[in-house]
């Protein structure tokens, strides 16, 4: 009796096991077929275009970033090991308790070597369309490995930055917490990168006018402000970051470079990128908002002060021969420009 | 059934599992290949290619209001084409998923796609710087006319009015006719510069660049606008879409085919899922038939090829007493009495062997030790192959039928009120007995008895106590059957059977080859019957008396059927009733009447030992010269009535009764006292008297005794005692015979071997015996002149015994010539009426004085060999 009722029950789990197989099969055909559901992130922007009347929006009172980035990011960008001797991090060309710049005209990278061009500021880099003087890079990820790998800058590579770092065993965990991966050239990048867009300065003076507090400036100021719409300097340093989303060539009404002499490749702008004869000497125009802390100006650091930065704008960009009090206004008007850094504002 | 290439059969179950696991895979492999676009990635797809081309759409839009001041800044510019970047780049994506066909022409398009996007990069970075520029122009421009015309007077002033008016015709169309005025008017102000003061040189020359720079920006902003909106509808991403919703209804029309496929794949796999369901269902029920059958009242045991066993049912268990866990794994044989022999187990195999069944009767053991019987059917199951696969074994317990039988035939064959067989069992052994006898040509008897006045007590008492009494009967005659087994050697077929009524019946089977002996055996059994039958019986409270009749028969042989027999006995039973009852009456009035003789004869030999009616008669021996040397003694019976009567008559009865015994016995002191009386005289003294001996007496074991005492009491010389023993009396028990003749020679008295030759004993253990004479039968004597062949033998009979060192003696010699003849062969000893015939002791001793005074008187007559012829009497 005992001996049928098991060859029965063989017989069932046979094809139970069968079907279960088939149906795994099955199964997983289907689940591979649907597995490519994860499209690369395309979300889609709410509204793209935004109508105001002005020409100059104030930025965002907070980022909404990743806290934990944003930690990890200070830290990388305060950290020596990112250069090859350890003595330089990107703080040093970019300095947040000096307005985000050295204050030099050109930077200077590891065992005193300068570099060809002034260090454009920190500080709302984050709205810039492109990054350096010439735009070749879209995006600060794309930006954080040049300075690395620049010989006059850090002089070091990837390879070597992360040998350094995996050493240390808070990016260790901090990398594998935040990332899920050991450290690679893209976390880091994006690390350093959600940092800087961490590194916003709100709540400038213009900034409180703009959003309705018209005591925020005074007359001088105001009056400073609309000479910047009159001449047209707002044509150019226009939008959220009052400039940097847009390029345009140094030395429209006049030859700006032919006056100033010693003319360098790094003087060519746009064109050591395009290679079109069209974009020579052009440059991104700079962001204004905090322009009062960035000196020495423009790319080649000409001028060390706002007014001689306004007086040559103005003679070789709008061919306006400016007037000294109308500068002075202007000046006003640019001091209205400089922002408040919180190191925590991220709510 | 389908053979393979290799050999192997497949059966129909083989056959559709495999089609189920094809039909499996063709099932898989559909689904597989059925498989739609991914609608999340197609949807995924649709809206980025719509997006793109939204954005372009707006791109070109705020271009435009960008130029025409209804945006104040570029940051919605430089969003919209970085999303459409994003995008553009994102739809690669899409390729390598697989969702945009990986050909070249689709490759080509998005390379297309690149480049088209890079161009209006370009174009709308051109167009920013530009506009920027432009703008500021215009704005600036009329400012600086009209500080150039304050300063110099009207009539120095240069057409600024109509480059003015140019200027602004120049926005409102994009016509060649005003750009181509207002370059002339540009180059009308740059001729009038020199005539200009120097005050207002450079201003002038700054607001010419303006202007240039207004034409020519604005023109290049035209066609920037025109690039940046796309008029004609090759918007981005258009060409790629159409080529990927090509693809994307052909891939789904497939999908679609082959789901089709698939369905109707299932369909038909469904539709043979049923019908395999309802086979199963079928089988089920059969199995489940199956199964009831296995569990019947029989027991089932199934084995494997090589006889184990793997399968019991609970018949099984129960029969045999072992359970299935037990039995399992097991060689039948355990089961296996031992009543049968191997070849019976062996022929067993062979035929199922042969023929794939056996069924027969098996006598198996249970568990706890019973052996019983079974009915045991073995068949062999065979696989499609014809291999032997399973034994199965069905076995019913027969005990029960054949207690059964054993009861039915009980019932058939035996009387149920006195368990005595019945008529039917009577016919049958009496056929049986009726064989046997005419095979040992041995007598039986058949006796019906019935019952005197038996129905007069069953009127009077009722049935109830006649039925007690006929069981009574039957337990007296069975007791009685079996008391008479010293008598007669109760065989198989002997027994009491009731016919019926109160008519009993008795079989006496192998009684004797003689039909006298057998119908005194038979006279005696029914006497001893009736004896019994007539002591008081106590039938309740009553006691009662009763006599039965029996009528006897004997049979030999088959030759007369049954029924004559028994109507002999019935006739002879109505004889004895009608005779006055309480008897027992022969068939054959013959028989009847030498029985009834037979029976006064053996009372008179009993009153002939008790009235000494015996004498003894002597007869003389002699050797070759006439003189006497011994006699025989024979004896001689006298009754008063009837006179003498020879031994023939009554030493067989006295044997058969055993009366010879008291008989020998009286012989034997007789003639040792005769003995006695001759060694008292000297011409008697050295006489032998030679005694016959019966069988039944030298076989006593108190024979040798009391011959020894008979010896000693008379004090005769052992030696002149000689006993004549017979051959045939010799042949039982040889060993014994030896040692009691030796027992007796140890006497000192002589053996003599009566008729020689007659019997049937072999010269090998005559040798052995310690005899002193031998006897020559006169069968030999009486034709040894004539005879050849007789004389023949008598000579070897003399040589031989001379060679044994025995003496011998003829006898029955009759004749002179007889004499002669003997003593030629070396015979010295005679004994026949030629020498005398048996006297009784008076005359025989009167004769021998004769012949001892004779002799004493012819000497010389010893010599010749003539003699004188006495006288015959």
């Amino acid at each position: 009796m005992r001996t049928k009722k098991n060859k029965v029950k063989g017989r069932h789990w046979f094809i139970l096991l069968l079907t279960g197989l088939i149906l795994l099969i099955a199964m997983f055909a289907y689940k591979a077929n649907s597995e490519k559901t994860v499209s690369p992130d395309n979300a889609v922007p709410a509204d793209l275009i935004v109508i105001s009347q002005e020409p100059i929006t104030p930025i965002p009172l907070q980022h909404n970033l990743d806290p934990r980035k944003v930690a990890l990011g200070k830290q990388l960008f305060n950290d020596n090991r990112l250069s090859s001797d350890n003595t330089i991090a990107c703080a040093h060309c970019h300095n947040l308790a000096n307005g985000g710049v050295d204050g030099l005209p050109r930077s200077v990278g590891i065992k005193g070597k300068v570099g060809n061009i002034n260090s454009p500021t920190v500080f709302n880099s984050g709205f810039n369309f492109k990054q350096f003087w010439n735009g070749r890079v879209n995006s600060l990820e794309d930006q954080v490995q040049f300075p690395i790998i620049n010989p006059v800058e850090m002089d070091s590579n990837w390879h070597e930055v992360i040998g350094k770092l995996q050493q240390d065993p808070y990016y260790l965990s901090e990398f594998a917490t935040i990332y899920g991966e050991a450290m690679q050239p893209s976390s880091i990048s994006d690390a350093i990168a959600t940092f800087e867009r961490s590194l916003i300065t709100p709540n400038a003076k213009f900034d409180r006018y703009l959003r309705g507090d018209k005591q925020a400036l005074n007359a001088d100021e105001l009056a400073g402000y609309k000479l910047f719409k009159k001449i047209g300097c707002i044509s150019c340093h226009q939008g959220m970051n009052i400039g940097g989303n847009m390029y345009e060539k140094l030395g429209l009404f006049g030859d700006y470079f032919s006056d100033r002499g010693n003319v360098e490749e790094v003087d060519y702008g746009r064109y050591n990128i395009t290679k079109n004869e069209e974009h020579r000497f052009e440059f991104r125009v700079p962001s204004l908002r905090n322009v009062a802390l960035t000196a020495p100006y423009f790319h080649d650091a000409s001028a060390d002060t706002l007014d001689k930065a306004v007086a040559i704008m103005g003679k070789y960009q709008l061919g306006v021969d400016l007037q000294q009090d109308d500068i002075a206004k202007i000046v006003k008007f640019l001091k209205t420009l400089t922002g408040i850094y919180q190191a925590d504002s991220s709510k | 059934m389908i053979k393979l290439p290799t050999g192997q059969l497949i059966n129909k179950n083989q056959l559709q599992l495999i089609s189920f696991g094809v039909a499996a895979i063709i099932l898989i492999f559909l689904f597989i290949v059925a498989k739609p676009v991914d609608p999340i990635l197609h949807n995924a797809l649709i809206s980025d290619l719509r997006e793109l081309q939204k954005r372009d759409t707006e791109l070109g839009e705020a271009v435009l209001h960008n130029h025409y001041q209804l945006h104040h800044n570029y940051d919605g510019l430089v969003a919209l084409m970085k999303r459409i970047e994003t995008l553009a780049s994102g739809l690669s994506w899409h390729q390598v998923v697989g969702l945009l066909p990986n050909t070249p022409e689709v490759t080509d398009e998005l390379n297309i796609l690149d480049h088209q996007i890079k161009q209006k990069a370009d174009a709308l970075e051109d167009f920013k710087s530009h506009d920027a520029l432009t703008k500021n122009s215009l704005l600036y421009l009329p400012r600086l006319i009209k500080a150039i015309e304050s300063q110099i007077s009207s009539e120095q002033h240069p057409p600024f009015d109509a480059l003015i008016q140019d200027i602004l015709q120049t926005t409102l169309d994009q016509g060649e006719q005003s750009r181509e005025s207002l370059k002339y008017h540009i180059e009308v102000i740059i001729n009038f510069i020199p005539f200009l003061p120097d005050e207002v040189k450079e201003s002038t020359i700054l607001a010419a660049k303006h202007a240039t720079s207004i034409l020519e920006k604005k023109h290049e902003i035209t066609g920037l606008l025109k690039r940046l909106n796309s008029q004609d509808n090759t918007g981005l991403g258009t060409q790629l879409e159409q080529t990927y919703l090509q693809a994307y209804h052909k891939q789904q029309n497939t999908a679609s085919v082959y789901r089709l496929l698939l369905l109707v794949a299932a369909m038909l796999m469904l539709t043979y899922a049923i019908f395999f369901y309802y086979r199963l269902i079928k089988q089920e029920d059969q199995l489940r038939v199956t199964a009831t059958a296995f569990e019947t009242h029989e027991g089932i045991m199934i084995t494997d090829a090589k006889v184990n066993i793997i399968r019991v049912n609970k018949a099984f268990e129960r029969i045999t007493g072992y359970s299935a866990e037990e039995s399992i794994g097991k060689n039948p044989k355990f089961l296996s009495s031992g009543k049968h022999p191997p070849e019976f187990y062996v022929s067993m195999w062979n035929s199922i062997k042969k023929t794939g069944v056996w069924q027969g009767e098996v006598w198996d053991k249970r568990k706890n030790g019973e052996i019983f019987p079974k009915w045991l059917s073995i068949t062999a199951t065979r696989d499609i192959n014809g291999n032997i696969t399973n034994y199965v074994g069905t076995q019913t317990d027969i005990t029960d039928r054949k207690a059964a039988e054993a009861e039915i035939e009980r019932l058939a064959f035996y009387d149920t009120l006195t368990q005595l067989p019945n008529r039917r069992m009577l016919i049958y052994q009496l056929g049986k007995a009726l064989s046997a006898s005419s095979r040992s040509k041995n007598f039986g008897s058949l006796l019906f008895m019935d019952l005197d006045n038996f129905k007069s007590l069953n009127d009077t008492l009722g049935h109830a106590i006649g039925d007690m009494l006929l069981q009574q009967v039957a337990e007296r005659l069975k007791s009685c059957l079996r008391e008479c087994d010293s008598l007669i050697r109760l065989e198989e077929y002997d027994g009491v059977a009731r016919l019926g009524g109160d008519e009993f019946v008795v079989l006496l089977d192998n009684l004797s080859k003689n039909n006298i002996e057998a119908a005194s055996k038979t006279k005696l059994i029914g006497e001893k019957i009736l004896a019994r039958l007539n002591q008081p019986y106590t039938l309740a409270n009553h006691v009662y008396h009763c006599s039965a009749s029996i009528g006897a028969t004997l049979f030999i042989g088959d030759k007369l059927p049954k029924e004559e027999l028994m109507k002999q006995a019935d006739i002879a039973m109505y004889q004895a009733k009608k005779d006055g009852r309480n008897s027992l009456n022969f068939f054959d009035p013959i028989m009847q009447q030498t029985i009834s003789n037979r029976v006064s004869l053996e009372k008179a030999l009993r009153q002939a030992i008790e009235q000494s009616q015996f004498y003894l008669y002597y007869q003389i021996q002699v050797n070759n010269s006439h003189q006497p040397i011994g006699a025989e003694a024979l004896i001689r019976w006298e009754h008063p009535q009837i006179g003498l009567i020879s031994p023939d008559e009554f030493i067989a009865l006295a044997e058969e009764t055993g009366l010879i015994l008291p008989v020998g016995k009286w012989i034997i002191n007789t003639a040792c006292a005769q003995l006695k009386d001759w060694q008292q005289n000297a011409h008697t003294r050295d006489l032998t008297l030679s005694v016959n001996v019966s069988a039944k007496q030298f076989h006593q074991t108190e024979f040798v005794a009391q011959v020894r005492t008979a010896v000693q009491q008379h004090g005769i010389l052992p030696g002149t005692l000689k006993l004549e023993l017979t051959e045939s009396m010799l042949l039982k028990n040889i060993d014994d015979t030896i040692s009691t003749m030796n027992s007796l020679r140890d006497i000192g008295i002589q053996l003599s071997l009566d008729d020689f030759g007659t019997g049937y004993s072999s010269l090998q253990y005559l040798k052995r015996l310690p005899l002193d004479q031998l006897k020559i039968d006169q069968s030999f004597i009486c034709d040894i002149t004539s005879n050849n062949s007789d004389k023949a033998i008598v000579d070897t009979i003399i040589t031989m015994a001379k060679n044994l060192n025995m003496d011998t003696i003829a006898e029955g010699v009759e004749t002179k010539e007889q004499q002669l003849l003997l003593f030629e062969s070396g015979c010295y000893n005679y004994q026949g009426y030629f020498f005398g015939k048996p006297l009784p002791i008076d005359q025989f001793d009167e004769y021998l004085l004769q012949v001892s005074s004779k002799n004493s008187v012819g000497e010389e007559q010893n010599c010749h060999p003539s003699f004188k012829i006495t006288e015959r009497r």
